[in-house]
């Protein structure tokens, strides 16, 4: 196995350091060491097969002077080339050895989320439209803007067609040739999240809090759910599971309401004495975190009564993906944060979901809205297996801010889980259960002061987004974007 | 002031007046009489000019010199030439707006069709984190100004369709009292997500200004709806609307008044149009005495904020805390609860009172747009995230983006086709600050710049 291992992984570096050479970019698809779009793939998964291992070192650190970067969004990064959007309209290229500005193209207004790439172009979702641009030198190929609005989730693409919701009410399949509309689905309220594609049809949802499904090359309207609980779904995304959807909602009520409410429901169904924060904390200072399977298996059943009596809680739902049925009622509870957007989840290396959510039996719990846990969710059952991390009774400091109300999404490569935390990112390995510390520090802003131009934080930046490419780990945070190199391992 | 004084007072006005040429006067609302259908520009700008020419009252102006923040006096004249005649001048854009401002004027009517078929719409409620809920469009002020800055660019017979609309708000929620609030749970919800259960019983409106800050919207009523007389009737209201809030907010106080400066300031200047037209010489001479008061506060204010415009680099979250404590460089007003914060200098702007800030402080101006460019770049993205810089919620509230885009039309002087990249989209159906954006682009097309800028008083 140790041989086959290191077999894979000089194949890994041969091609990075081929692709790097050639600095190859137009004509020909992504490989298994890129991060052509949104989540990786049009399944939104935030999963590559190769995890990046420690040590890891620095390797450079972009900002952009004057220019901030929405902090929902992903670097894109191909063939040794990153790709980063900024409000103040620039596209950037950014070469990934050495974190050197390649080019810079003006959108017209702020790019609003992470470009697709596909085939040497770059698809970008910006305020002034929809753009196309030359991923090898920034050239504009072409743009589209039917109405006022703009684009402000990032699209999809696939069978020569770019596939994105506009904030003007519509879901547009535009030709990657020439922008034009091959078909449009009206849906009378702006869409403000990102698509998701499999198989042959495409995953949407519109701010109607409606989840639509349609053939990717008809646009006929395969199934549309009913109006789904939650006050948007803005920065959200479908995840493709299987033959399951999955997707968040930002909660009906502010968060700081659900996250309250949920700590005492949890508590009690925990058995606690009451819910005052001593209780608490002595509870998360006992070995009853670890609960037992049939605590654990209660719990979620209450969880799924409680979601089913007040449904205006639930933000995380599974959806069929042929006929958009939603009986499967997953035992999650919001958590997120800051920005009052929910936390992702991430497919893990056997094909359930890494999901962070509410629960008493964890020992993942670390702040003020304690009762945080990370496990397996099986789609196609709603149930969730714990996990539980080697440290003991809470995460070592800078490995997992288990609270909440702050802001994480989850990125997996190989057997790693890297939790990319505001301004901390670390790792959970789900072989041995040991969480590393790989960069940043909480209330920072990834490990950095603060820029003066970038104040739209608090106490470091509401979110940050990481990727994977070859043995790259590369971070945007605090609208800075931060490369990481470590080592390259096969794990699949 | 006694009896006595008041035969002084007005020789000195008089004198003053005549000494200045006679050109400053205030701007009579048009009679029902003065038509506005098929007007050109021309003709409506000569209308204007003309009852301004024959109306013979005149204005006071201070007497002593004492010197202060802004010299006395100097802000008595600008209130006077202010209030003369409104910057947005056109009672009907038809035939004199650009072909490329078209698709706006298209926008706008689709706008408020979709909203009268809606109504009785309820207000907005919008809990965007731990700034807590707020309501918005629950004071038909808000509904009366926007729709009436419309009028003028619409066809008929939504014209006339908005103009019944508008005497219906005027006749059972007159924006200068308590009915002025709509019922906060009836009607249509303007939200597009769904609401649990009992969770909008005992809704509580944010505490407004003094009505005295909808008098702008009263006259804009008066002005663009063409309903001179209705208002006139309700002179006995206006006034003891006005008298109630110097008895009550005069001096203004920063922690209870810094959100509404801007409005009462553009509520003094409609109340001078109104009194104005109904010579009511005497409430304008005491008027101007506060409009000096208001400006000079606001205008203290204004310079002071922008003196402290800073973009530091924290060493550590407690400086960024203490940072945000106070008011963020001087740009945004802390509100409770924590979370909360408001561009306090920009809210509530209109034209006039955009026009006395750049003539009064156009570094300060100057600095605070530069701002915006610098750390709010998607200040104009109705729903987007957020650009407020602080406070744990997920997106700014509505009248964000409107203050902006009013401190960018009126204090940038930007023209209609930058406005119109920055107007967006609605937050919902029945958006007033959509339709009030739409409507100031389709104003500022058809204004001059030199109409925009009017550097010197008096000038036209």
């Amino acid at each position: 196995m140790g041989r086959r291992k290191s077999w894979v992984c000089r194949f890994w570096l041969l091609i990075l350091s081929v692709s790097f050479a050639l600095g190859i970019v137009a004509g020909h698809a992504a490989t298994g060491a890129d991060w052509p779009t949104l989540r990786r793939d049009m399944t939104r998964s935030g999963r590559v097969p190769v995890a990046v291992l420690p040590p890891y070192r620095q390797v450079w650190v972009v900002f952009f002077e004057g220019e901030m970067i929405p902090t929902y969004t992903e670097p894109i990064a191909v063939d040794g080339l990153v790709f980063v959007g900024t409000y103040s309209g620039n596209l950037y290229c950014i070469d990934a050895p050495t974190g050197k500005i390649r080019w810079r193209s003006f959108l017209g207004g702020p790019v609003l989320h992470s470009p697709c790439w596909e085939n040497g172009v770059l698809y970008v979702p910006g305020a002034s439209g929809l753009w196309a641009v030359r991923a090898d030198n920034g050239g504009v190929v072409w743009s589209f803007q039917k109405a006022r609005g703009g684009f402000s989730g990032s699209p999809a693409v696939s069978s020569d067609l770019v596939l994105c919701g506009s904030r003007d009410g519509n879901f547009y399949a535009l030709s990657t040739h020439d922008g034009n509309v091959v078909w449009e689905i009206p849906v009378g309220a702006p869409i403000r999240s990102s698509s998701a594609v499999a198989g042959d049809l495409v995953y949407f949802a519109s701010e109607d809090m409606r989840v639509y499904a349609a053939e990717v090359r008809t646009g006929k309207l395969v199934w549309r759910s009913e109006k789904l609980w939650g006050q948007t779904f803005r920065d959200a995304f479908p995840i493709v599971v299987g033959d399951k959807v999955v997707i968040r909602t930002n909660p009906v009520l502010h968060f700081g309401a659900h996250v309250a409410a949920d700590t005492v429901f949890l508590a009690r169904e925990a058995g606690l004495a009451d819910h005052h924060w001593q209780t608490i904390d002595a509870y998360l200072r006992s070995p009853k975190i670890f609960g037992s399977r049939d605590q654990i298996l209660r719990e979620q059943e209450a969880i799924r009564s409680r979601l089913r009596a007040e449904p205006w809680r639930q933000t995380f739902y599974i959806l069929d993906a042929r006929t958009g049925d939603r009986s499967i009622i997953a035992p999650v509870l919001y958590t997120g944060g800051c920005a009052g957007i929910e936390n992702p989840p991430a497919v893990g290396p056997d094909g359930r979901l890494i999901v962070i959510y509410r629960t008493a039996y964890t020992n993942f719990s670390l702040g003020v809205a304690p009762f945080v846990g990370v496990g397996y969710l099986d789609v196609d059952t709603g149930e969730i297996e714990p996990i539980f991390h080697e440290h003991g009774l809470q995460p070592p400091w800078n490995t997992f801010w288990g609270t909440a109300d702050e802001a994480q999404s989850l990125t997996t490569g190989g057997s790693l889980v890297y939790f990319c935390h505001q301004a901390t990112l670390s790792s959970l390995d789900l072989e041995s259960r040991r969480l590393t510390n790989i960069a940043g520090n909480r209330d920072s802003w990834g490990g950095f002061r603060n820029l003066p131009w970038v104040l739209n934080e608090w106490h470091g930046p509401a979110r940050a987004g990481l990727v994977i490419c070859g043995d790259m780990l590369i971070w945007q945070v605090g609208s800075r974007v931060i490369a990481l190199r470590g080592r390259v391992e096969s794990q699949d | 002031m006694g009896s006595l004084w008041r035969p002084i007072v007005l020789v000195l006005i008089v004198g003053i007046h005549f000494l200045s040429g006679g050109r400053q006067t205030l701007l009579a609302i048009p009679s029902a009489s003065a038509g506005v259908k098929g007007h050109t520009a021309e003709q409506d700008a000569g209308t204007h000019q003309e009852t301004s020419r024959d109306n013979k009252r005149e204005i006071q102006v201070p007497t002593d010199a004492e010197p202060e923040f802004v010299p006395r006096g100097v802000l008595r004249q600008e209130i006077i030439r202010l209030a003369e005649r409104p910057v947005f001048r056109f009672r009907d854009t038809a035939g004199v707006l650009p072909e490329e401002m078209k698709p706006l004027q298209e926008d706008l009517a689709g706008h408020i069709r979709q909203w009268l078929e809606n109504e009785p719409l309820a207000p907005l409620v919008v809990d965007i984190g731990l700034a807590g809920r707020e309501i918005f469009f629950a004071h038909s002020g808000e509904v009366i100004r926007a729709l009436s800055l419309a009028i003028p660019h619409l066809p008929e017979p939504l014209r006339k369709e908005v103009i019944s609309f508008l005497d219906v708000q005027w006749e059972e929620h007159f924006p200068l009292g308590t009915q002025a609030w709509y019922p906060l749970g009836e009607g249509k919800r303007r939200e597009r997500h769904l609401w649990p259960p009992n969770s909008l019983e005992n809704l509580q409106p944010v505490p407004g200004p003094h009505p005295f800050a909808h008098l702008y919207a009263v006259w804009c009523y008066a002005f663009y709806a063409d309903r001179g007389d209705r208002v006139s009737k309700a002179w006995p209201q206006i006034y003891r609307c006005w008298e109630d809030f110097r008895r009550t907010h005069l001096p203004l106080e920063s922690r209870r008044d810094a959100l509404w400066a801007n409005g009462y300031l553009a509520g003094l200047i409609g109340f001078l149009r109104i009194a104005k037209n109904l010579g009511q010489q005497t409430e304008i001479s005491a008027a101007l005495d506060d409009g000096e008061q208001l400006g000079q506060w606001c205008v203290e204010r204004f310079r002071d904020g922008a003196a402290r415009l800073d973009l530091p680099i924290f060493e550590n979250v407690g400086q960024f805390d203490r940072w945000r404590a106070e008011d963020m460089g001087g740009f945004f007003l802390p509100l409770p609860p924590h979370h909360k914060a408001k561009p306090d200098k920009f809210h509530g702007l209109t034209p006039e009172v955009g026009q006395l800030f750049v003539r009064q402080a156009p570094e300060a101006a100057a600095a605070y747009l530069k701002f915006v460019d610098r750390s709010l770049p998607g200040w104009y993205l109705v729903g987007e995230e957020r650009q407020l810089h602080f406070g744990e919620n997920f997106v700014d509230y509505p009248d964000f983006a409107l203050s902006i885009f009013q401190a960018q039309a009126f204090l940038g002087n930007q023209p209609a086709g930058q406005l119109a990249r920055w107007v967006d989209i609605p937050w919902c159906v029945g958006d007033p600050y959509f339709v009030e954006k739409l409507a100031i682009c389709l104003h500022v097309a058809v204004v001059t710049e030199e109409m925009m800028q009017a550097r010197e008083p008096g000038k036209y």
